[in-house]
């Protein structure tokens, strides 16, 4: 097992993008192990900061059922609700099941679904790890990469420290600018796994941001061909439907 | 720290380019950031935590928002065709203020207290990543464009040098500040500006309008697509409102 001040070191050298860093890591001969343990680990700790965050968030925030009630109550009570079941003799109905509807949501975090996160962080980031790893490795190795499957690997891993900004999560609401924290990461992940790439396979500049960057573009491409596909299907199943209704 | 927080503020192209060749060029340029980003945060996430403090005060503050927004609404050109939202608010202010109350007051495991003092943190701690989020999307395209114009650079000079141009934005913290905030942050916005310009030609060793090129090159090729895009939706509407007529 890695001393952790030697770890932390690896992921603090990985978080500043230091080519000494990722070249250390190619060269280890534990250097695949080592980054399953710091991946593992910085899933770990980004989970648990989530959990702590949305426990103080859900200390300090009322009671979902409550919020509902007050909601409704006041908005019953407002003038513009008299008037509108004057104008519309079917509204009041409709907004008692629009508000039954939404009723139900919250946006106060469970504690069952944050305590869940502590698990599924850390795997989804191996998994995320793997795939990406295989990706830019096949890549690489297209473009004339030098480096082994271990050392892409190895040197991958080291990407995986830009999720530890994700630690500010510990702090409650600590989404004040929604998608700062998930952009930041994202460019930073990214920057991470060029510096990876570039010193693993010895790559020139654009054939390593080309490695790097190529796989989410097609895999963004197919998604949105995807997503397109589904929803040509779903309007064309809807088309149908209606025109069956109708006659 | 503050010494290349005070160069940055000055453009000292000598401390740029002994940075430049420092071998934790990221670290310390990303401390200037940092340091940026505490200070804004606690100073906007304090102002906001007064204006907040109790229910009365937070609907003290949406009530001059309102009532900006109304007086905005009566000086507006179209009033005429505005004055039936103009009354829909006047007639439900005081009920929506209540409801606000209420809601305010609602029973919480931890005190109200403790709730502001995690909002004043939480603003702490997001705004250095804000301020990351930015700078890294500026970076990487004036990195690529730098790159292309012949630059010489390393991306990791890029950033460090490039996180710099955040110093300016410390006026951000005076954003609270009514009718000199916006103008603040203009000031602090254009200034860093001028900062990254100057950080791309020392990183890259670029003249200075290869380096400006650098800078505005994405944005400038972006507003364009836009108003494309803009132009030919406009031709579209224009040209099926007239096959409709």
């Amino acid at each position: 097992m890695e001393a952790p001040p030697s770890l932390v070191r690896l992921a603090l050298g990985g978080l500043l993008l230091d080519p000494t860093a990722y070249r250390a890591q190619r060269e280890s001969p534990v250097g695949m192990r080592r980054g399953l343990i710091l991946v593992l680990l910085i899933g770990l700790l980004v989970g648990v900061a989530a959990l702590i965050g949305d426990v103080g968030e859900l200390l300090t925030q009322p009671d979902p059922q409550a919020v509902s009630d007050t909601l409704r109550s006041g908005l019953t009570a407002m003038p513009w609700y008299e008037q509108a079941v004057e104008a519309t003799p079917g509204f009041a109905d409709a907004f008692e099941q629009f508000f039954a509807q939404i009723g139900g949501l919250s946006f106060t975090p469970t504690p069952l679904g944050s305590a869940l996160g502590v698990l599924t962080t850390p795997l989804v980031a191996v998994i995320s790890w793997f795939i990406g790893g295989a990706m830019v490795h096949l890549i690489a190795r297209a473009f004339g990469g030098t480096g082994r499957f271990g050392q892409t690997l190895a040197a991958t891993a080291l990407a995986s420290s830009a999720n530890l900004l994700g630690l500010v999560q510990v702090v409650p609401y600590a989404e004040v600018f929604p998608g700062a924290l998930l952009l930041a990461g994202l460019l930073l992940g990214l920057l991470c796994s060029y510096v990876a790439v570039r010193e693993t396979h010895g790559l020139a500049s654009w054939r390593a941001f080309w490695a790097v960057t190529l796989g989410p573009l097609l895999l963004s491409l197919l998604l949105l061909a995807l997503y397109c596909c589904v929803v040509f299907v779903f309007a064309g199943a809807f088309g149908s439907f209606v025109q069956g209704v109708g006659q | 720290m503050i010494e290349l927080f005070n160069a940055a503020l000055t453009l000292n192209q000598n401390v740029l380019r002994s940075l430049r060749e420092a071998p934790n060029v990221v670290l310390r340029g990303l401390s200037v950031l940092l340091f940026v980003g505490l200070l804004v945060g606690a100073v906007s996430g304090a102002s906001a935590a007064i204006r907040t403090s109790t229910p009365e005060q937070t609907v003290a503050d949406v009530r001059a928002q309102v009532d900006t927004f109304v007086e905005q609404l009566t000086l507006s050109a179209n009033s005429e065709q505005v004055q039936p939202l103009i009354q829909l608010v006047n007639e439900n202010e005081e009920a929506f203020y209540t409801l606000l109350i209420d809601l305010q007051t609602l029973p919480t495991t931890l005190p109200r207290p403790v709730r502001v003092i995690f909002q004043w943190l939480a603003s702490v701690v997001s705004t250095p990543l804000a301020y990351l989020a930015g700078l890294l999307l500026t970076v990487i395209f004036t990195h690529i464009a730098a790159r292309q114009l012949g630059g010489q650079g390393s991306i990791q000079q890029m950033i460090g040098l490039g996180a710099l141009s955040t110093a300016p934005h410390a006026l951000d913290a005076l954003n609270f500040i009514p009718g000199i905030g916006p103008t603040l942050g203009f000031i602090g916005w254009a200034w860093g500006l001028v900062i990254l310009v100057v950080a791309t030609l020392v990183a890259h060793k670029l003249d200075s309008g290869r380096a400006t090129m650098a800078v505005l090159l994405y944005p400038l090729i972006l507003a364009l697509l836009g108003l494309l895009a803009f132009c030919l939706l406009l031709f579209l509407s224009v040209t099926l409102a007239a096959g409709a007529a």
